[in-house]
């Protein structure tokens, strides 16, 4: 799993690469949280994102609401056809923005 | 696999404890009585056997299969027919006790042996019905995770039966029909330990009139019916050689001695039933999951517990004859209990392959290939014993009854040696030389795959290497990810909540059958059914119990089943 953080302004892009399981999931955890309080707004790119299990939705609900408590926001974006249907199954399309 | 011993014990334990005391304290007369009526006791056992085997494979192939609801039907079908082989049983032997000793052998120079074994047979008659139910019983309780309770009752049940003869022989001097009573108090007390199970919840298998099939009937008494050729063949050998031994010069002295060694028969085989039942059990689920491999190592383990087995207990036999036979013999059955310890002699030697064919018939009973193992039953039990002692009386006198049992298991051996040998087209020495299944079985080499979890960090690597798998075998990339997710999720669920400080494990078998791909998780640790827990906590927050949703929702089919202590979950996508 790797992480490639660009920044915009206030704006965090983080292109995820690989899968996000159980193994990685800590490490991306600890990738995210630096310094995430320095931006209002987060960008999550999954269009290279092979795999995401529940330990990665963990992740992603934590990341929600941290921008949350700060009044900043969230977004998902080009994840594949499968990821999307997992978001819908579990209802994190209900609860998160993903385009 | 003691509580199947246990249970398998308990058929015979009763009339076992019988046959001691009445040796020792009633006299030679009544021990040939006694040993005349050991054939009845066979009958029972293989109505008992029929169902008990017959139900038991169908249940664990039905599992396996994942269908519990028709396993269900079938055991209720089961209890129905048990009841009306009892009320049949009981009352032929009721009217004609007299005429049914009187064909057993108590004519002629045992003439005098007839109200002695009338008498028993009556004390016998109320038994019937608990020695049908607690054989059946112990097989489906394993399935039903309360393989512990069998050992409870047995164990009550013999002590009470001891304790019954002793009354019966010291205060009550009830005679035969007093120890047949005994018996069968104490088998009705152990019968209601059992019936006990049906109080507790969450079992799988409860007696219903509902559903019942007559083709499952059909498919019990067909499945068990090697188990009523075992019975019934030693029924008849046990006849053919009570004649034998009326025969003979010393008669009543050579029956009773017949009766000392058929009650360790009886005693040993039950002990070596439970390799038999274990292995026909668990051969019965890997037909229902077509696993080859699982077979494999089935006929490996089976074959070396199965001798290891006969060869202890021929040791003890052979080394404790004397002391055995005198159990039974008290100060005026001198001559018998000398001429029982030559048997006992004899007999300990055929142990050594006892286990090993008694196992074979089992396993081949359990994987549905009826006609080899009735025949071979058929060989073991009464053709290769009855023919020798019958040939060999002449020469022999008592020596041919004991001597038979050698060549009895010999031959069966060496049969089943030249059937591997006929199928395989040559000389049969690996597990897999010895399957007998009927092809097609199972997955070719490299169309399945298979992983163990044993620990946290095995489950990523197996999840990673599923993935692989499928998609080297033309999985879409939705299926690939989903084998890989549900082994990533159910693995964690299971080693997190699941793994009790034992040894645990979770084996996983993946497979694509019939455009499917199918996914088999079987573990040790504590029972947990996922698709009960999703439907209990369906209305719970949305972000909890996320592997178990994604699981429970984006498989085509997820079924569940709890037996012998196992998790068995089969995904289909």
């Amino acid at each position: 799993m790797t992480i490639d953080k660009k920044t915009n302004g206030s704006t965090l892009c983080a292109e995820f690469s690989g899968r996000l399981d159980t193994v990685t999931t800590p490490e991306a955890e600890s990738v995210m949280k630096d310094g995430l309080d320095s931006y209002t707004e987060l960008k999550l790119d999954f269009a290279k994102l092979d795999y995401i299990s529940s330990a990665g939705l963990r992740l992603l609900l934590s990341l929600q609401k941290m921008m949350n408590s700060r009044g900043g926001s969230m977004r998902i974006v080009n994840a594949n056809e499968t990821v999307k249907e997992i978001f819908e199954v579990t209802g994190f399309s209900e609860i998160m923005n993903i385009e | 696999m003691l509580s199947i011993i246990a249970a398998a014990m308990a058929a015979m334990l009763g009339i076992v404890i019988d046959g001691i005391i009445v040796g020792r304290f009633m006299g030679p007369d009544s021990m040939a009585a006694y040993g005349l009526v050991t054939p009845i006791v066979n009958l029972t056992t293989a109505f008992a056997g029929i169902l008990a085997t017959g139900t038991q494979v169908i249940c664990a192939q039905r599992l396996g299969a994942g269908d519990a609801k028709s396993a269900k039907s079938a055991f209720s079908m089961c209890m129905t027919i048990t009841m009306v082989i009892s009320a049949i049983l009981m009352t032929l032997l009721l009217v004609f006790r007299n005429n049914v000793a009187f064909m057993l052998g108590a004519q002629g120079n045992s003439a005098k042996l007839l109200p002695l074994a009338s008498d028993y047979i009556l004390g016998l008659v109320p038994s019937i019905p608990s020695v049908l139910l607690l054989l059946e019983f112990n097989s489906l309780m394993r399935l039903d995770g309360d393989a512990n309770r069998v050992v409870v009752a047995v164990s009550v049940m013999t002590v009470l039966d001891a304790a019954g003869d002793l009354l019966v022989v010291f205060v009550f001097k009830a005679g035969m029909l007093g120890m047949g009573l005994a018996t069968s108090i104490s088998y009705s007390i152990g019968l209601i330990i059992m019936l006990l199970h049906f109080t507790k919840k969450d079992i799988i298998f409860k007696p219903s009139l509902k559903g019942l099939k007559l083709k499952d009937l059909g498919e019990i008494l067909g499945t068990g019916s090697s188990s009523a050729m075992g019975s019934t063949s030693a029924m008849v050998r046990n006849m053919v050689l009570n004649r034998i031994m009326v025969a003979t010069v010393l008669s009543s002295t050579a029956v009773a001695a017949l009766g000392v060694l058929n009650t360790v028969v009886n005693f040993t085989s039950s002990s070596m039933l439970g390799v038999g039942m274990t292995a026909a059990m668990i051969a019965g689920m890997i037909l229902g999951e077509q696993d080859r491999s699982a077979a494999e190592e089935l006929v490996k383990v089976t074959s070396k517990t199965a001798l290891i087995f006969g060869v202890g207990l021929g040791v003890v036999v052979f080394a404790a004859a004397d002391l055995i036979a005198g159990i039974f013999g008290g100060e005026k059955g001198a001559e018998m209990v000398s001429l029982a310890s030559r048997g006992l002699r004899f007999y300990s030697v055929s142990l050594i392959l006892y286990g090993l064919n008694a196992a074979f018939i089992n396993y081949t009973q359990g994987m549905r290939r009826m006609a080899i193992s009735n025949i071979y039953c058929l060989l073991q039990n009464l053709v290769f014993i009855a023919l020798p002692a019958l040939a060999l009386a002449g020469v022999l006198d008592t020596d041919a009854v004991w001597v038979s049992f050698i060549i009895g298991e010999s031959l069966t051996f060496i049969c089943i040696i030249i059937l591997a040998a006929i199928r395989k087209k040559g000389f049969p020495y690996r597990a897999k030389d010895f399957l007998f299944v009927k092809e097609p079985f199972g997955a070719a080499e490299g169309e399945f795959y298979e992983v163990t979890i044993g620990d946290e960090k095995d489950i990523i690597p197996a999840s990673e290497k599923v993935g692989e798998f499928c998609e080297s075998k033309g999985a879409d990339q939705k299926q690939v990810y989903l084998m890989a997710l549900f082994v990533e999720e159910l693995g964690n669920n299971t080693v997190k909540f699941g793994f009790k400080g034992k040894k645990n494990t979770i084996d996983i078998r993946v497979i694509n059958m019939d455009g499917d791909w199918i996914i088999r998780f079987r573990d040790n640790a504590k029972a947990f059914d996922p698709t009960e827990w999703i439907k209990l906590h369906e209305s719970d927050d949305p972000t909890a119990n996320l592997g178990i949703r994604m699981v429970c929702r984006m498989a085509k089919d997820v079924k569940y089943l709890s037996t012998m202590d196992l998790n068995i979950l089969t995904i289909r996508i």
